[in-house]
Order: C-alpha cells, then sequence, then structure tokens
C-alpha cells in the first residue's frame, strides 16, 4: 500500500499516489468526490424521508437505524479528511476535537483522549486512519439491518399508502428504474471525478500539516457546513457544542412525535411548505458554515438555525 | 374550554378562510387521483384502522382498494384522472372516520377500565 499514516511521510504519500503510482491519481480523486457524491445520496434520500414521512409508524426502527447510520458517516467522513495531512485536515481535527473540552469536568480528559496527546500529532493520524478503515464495516453491518427493517413493512410511496397485496417487482420494474438514475449520477460523478476533481475541496489542504501558522478560515467539508454553521449561533462555546446533540435527537425523536393518521406530505399542504422552508433553510445554512463568523453571517446563522429547530416543533402541532 | 373553542374557530372551512383554502387545496389532490380522505389512512400505521376496516362493509373497503390500486398506478406513471372523472369525485365523503371514532372510544374505554389492548403490535 503506497499511503503512510506517518506525520513526516503522509502528505508526500499521497503526493506519490497521485503523481507516480499508476492510475493513483483516479483512485484519490474517486475516493475524495466519492466522498461528497455519498453524502448527496444521504442527503436526498434523509430529505426525501423527512417529505414523505417514511419515520411514521411502523417505520420507526427503520428510521433510528438511518439516523445511527448518518452518525456512522459523518464520523467516517469527518476522520478521513485527517489522513491526507493538510493544513486542513489538521487544523479541522484540531478545532472540531478540542471542541469537547466544552463539556465540563471532563473536556479536557476527552479532548486528550480523542488526540492520543496534547496536540494533533502521530497518534491522532494513525489512530484515525485505523478508524477510517474500520468504521465503514460497521456501517455496512448497520446498513443490512436497515435492510432487515425495512423489508419487514415495505417501503413507502409517494402517496404514503401501503397495501401489502400491490406490490412491483424489483428485477424488473426498479432496476430498470434506478438503472437511468445510476447511469446520470455516474455521469454527474465523472465530471467532478475527471473535469473539476478539487472544486468541492479546500486548496488549504495542499498545503502541508504546519502546527505553527494557523490557517486564517478553517471550514469543514461541505457535507459538513449546514451542521458547522449552528456551532457559533449561540455565541457561548458550550452553548454552540451542545446545539450540536439536539440536530440528532431531533431526528431520532420524530418517529415518536404524534402524528396524524395522514403521512405524507402530498395531502398536507402545510407540512409539504414548511419541508420546503427547512430545505432552503439547510441551504442557506450551508452558505453560512463557510463565512467569516462576523455580522451580519452570525446574525444570519442565528435565524437560520432557529428556523431549523422550529420544524421540529411545529411538526408535531401539525401532526 | 376557550382555548378549545378558538382551536375549533381555526380549523373550521366555514368560519376561517385559510381553512377553507386548506381544504379546497387538499380537495384538489385528492381529486387528481380519485381518492378519499379516508382513504389515506393506513392500516399499517395504526391497528385502531385495521380494527375500523375490519368491521366496514366488505364492498366499502372494496371500492377503497379499488381507488387505492388506481391512485397508486396513476402516481407510478405520473399521470392524474381524465378530467371527466375527477368532476365525479367526493374526496370528503367519508365512511371511515365515524367507525375509527367509534374504536377509538372503545380503545379508551378499555385502557380506563385497565384491561388489555385488543391488538398489540410487534416491536420493532
Amino acid at each position: 500500500m503506497h499511503y503512510t499514516p506517518h506525520v513526516d511521510l503522509a502528505f508526500n504519500s499521497v503526493e506519490q499516489i497521485m503523481r507516480d503510482v499508476e492510475g493513483g491519481w483516479l483512485l484519490r480523486y474517486m475516493h475524495a468526490n466519492g466522498a461528497s457524491m455519498f453524502l448527496i445520496v444521504v442527503y436526498l434520500h434523509l430529505f426525501r424521508g423527512l417529505c414523505h414521512a417514511s419515520y411514521n409508524s411502523p417505520r420507526e426502527f427503520i428510521w433510528c437505524i438511518g439516523v445511527v447510520i448518518l452518525l456512522l458517516i459523518i464520523v467516517t467522513a469527518f476522520i478521513g479528511y485527517v489522513p491526507p495531512w493538510g493544513q486542513m485536515s489538521f487544523w479541522g481535527a484540531t478545532v472540531i476535537i478540542s471542541l469537547a473540552s466544552a463539556i465540563p469536568v471532563v473536556g479536557d480528559t476527552i479532548v486528550t483522549w480523542l488526540w492520543g496527546g496534547f496536540s494533533v500529532d502521530y497518534a491522532t493520524l494513525n489512530r484515525f486512519f485505523s478508524l477510517h478503515h474500520l468504521l465503514p464495516f460497521l456501517f455496512v453491518g448497520a446498513s443490512l439491518l436497515h435492510l432487515a427493517a425495512l423489508h419487514q413493512y415495505g417501503s413507502i410511496n409517494p402517496l404514503g399508502y401501503i397495501q401489502r397485496w400491490i406490490k412491483l417487482l424489483l428485477t424488473l420494474i426498479f432496476y430498470v428504474k434506478d438503472l437511468l438514475g445510476w447511469v446520470a449520477f455516474a455521469i454527474f460523478s465523472s465530471i467532478f471525478i475527471f473535469y473539476a476533481p478539487n472544486v468541492l475541496g479546500h486548496p488549504d489542504n495542499y498545503k502541508p500539516a504546519n502546527p505553527i501558522p494557523t490557517t486564517p478560515h478553517i471550514v469543514p467539508e461541505w457535507y459538513f457546513l449546514p451542521i458547522h454553521a449552528i456551532l457559533p449561533s449561540i455565541l457561548d462555546k458550550a452553548g454552540g457544542v451542545a446545539a450540536i446533540a439536539p440536530i440528532f435527537i431531533c431526528l431520532l425523536a420524530l418517529p415518536f412525535f404524534k402524528s396524524m393518521y395522514v403521512r405524507n406530505s402530498s395531502f398536507r399542504p402545510i407540512h409539504q411548505g414548511i419541508f420546503w422552508l427547512l430545505l432552503a433553510d439547510r441551504l442557506l445554512l450551508g452558505w453560512i458554515g463557510c463565512q467569516p463568523v462576523e455580522a451580519p453571517f452570525v446574525t444570519i446563522g442565528q435565524i437560520s438555525s432557529f428556523v431549523f429547530f422550529l420544524f421540529f416543533a411545529i411538526t408535531p402541532i401539525l401532526g | 374550554m376557550a382555548s378549545s373553542k378558538l382551536v375549533k374557530v381555526i380549523i373550521d372551512p366555514k368560519k376561517n378562510w385559510f381553512a377553507a383554502l386548506h381544504k379546497k387545496t387538499i380537495e384538489n389532490r385528492l381529486r387528481k387521483y380519485g381518492l378519499r380522505y379516508d382513504d389515506l389512512y393506513d392500516p399499517m400505521e395504526s391497528l385502531d384502522i385495521k380494527e375500523a376496516l375490519g368491521r366496514l362493509p366488505r364492498e366499502i373497503v372494496d371500492a377503497r382498494n379499488q381507488r387505492l390500486l388506481r391512485a397508486m398506478d396513476l402516481s407510478m406513471k405520473h399521470e392524474y384522472l381524465p378530467k371527466d372523472l375527477q368532476a365525479q369525485q367526493t374526496p370528503f365523503r367519508s365512511y371511515l372516520s365515524d367507525m375509527l371514532a367509534l374504536v377509538e372510544r372503545e380503545k379508551a374505554e378499555r385502557q380506563a377500565l385497565g384491561a388489555l389492548p385488543l391488538q398489540q403490535r410487534t416491536i420493532p
């Protein structure tokens, strides 16, 4: 294997893969852009579930497993950004893991434990590389559980209604229908891989990690920006960190809110309008996440964060 | 209670223009697929709905299933019902709501008396 998880060799080993290894550039770009494509699909899947209220009874377990999978993906993607050992890898790991110091009493101990030392260093790189390799296997197991849970009650449909005696063949109908989607998405991915492989990344990650000069604008990858935007919305550091957990708690709790018998937003116009508002809000939060923490971005971020959590507060009322 | 009266005013289409608009929007969407509002109740979602459907006459349940089959076929093909058929639809003609309300009252009474429910969902 060509990658070397050592602080003195990691960055150069990635460059060696890109330049000297046969097909190395393709593998590297497929992996980096593949992460973005994977998260595009995951977010589409998640928002489809929110739109059609797929989380409603009796599919609570599928939804909860899905949120666990989302968490695994987020952790895997975050720790996978560290091995290239660029400036953004180093400082992103430093900033995000040091957020755990906001936890009272044990915060600093947890940060030291995660880093494997008093700063992001060799121990961090080595363990993150290992975990980045291990966690996808957990994710595969969770996905199999997700599919098994799905097969208990079956898929939902845009009308929001299930009848066990109406079945469409997976092999004939959905295979062909999905093949069109796969081909279209493969073309979309290929445009990024072959024509714009670095557009979704950050140019600072092409500088070797250096603990002395802090990168002026530390931002995570685009798929973390909406969550990253909620952090500075609360001016207190501990409050900002504490605001991240409710995102996933709200997602996990969604199936257990009291709901109307009518599930689908096709026949719930108010819920449908609020869903599109949520989507627009997420996009706005994503934009705010890559802006500097100053006026007016902080104010816009605060309003957007409030609207985001308002969706989960309103859903039980609307049913 | 004043709050429940207020809620009734808010959600009553005859008293509130927004509620009337909301009802009209749902009515148009139901007409396009040839569905009634009670057709949207999913027996897999709630055992009460399953029990209520089980108590209805067979021809009513058969008509419901036929409407659902037709609607799912239209949805799959991304089509709507022809205009002349849409004009004949009765989206808010209820056939299930009264029976469902009865089942829920019985369930509440059973619960109040400390008896076990008739059916329980398996988890997950």
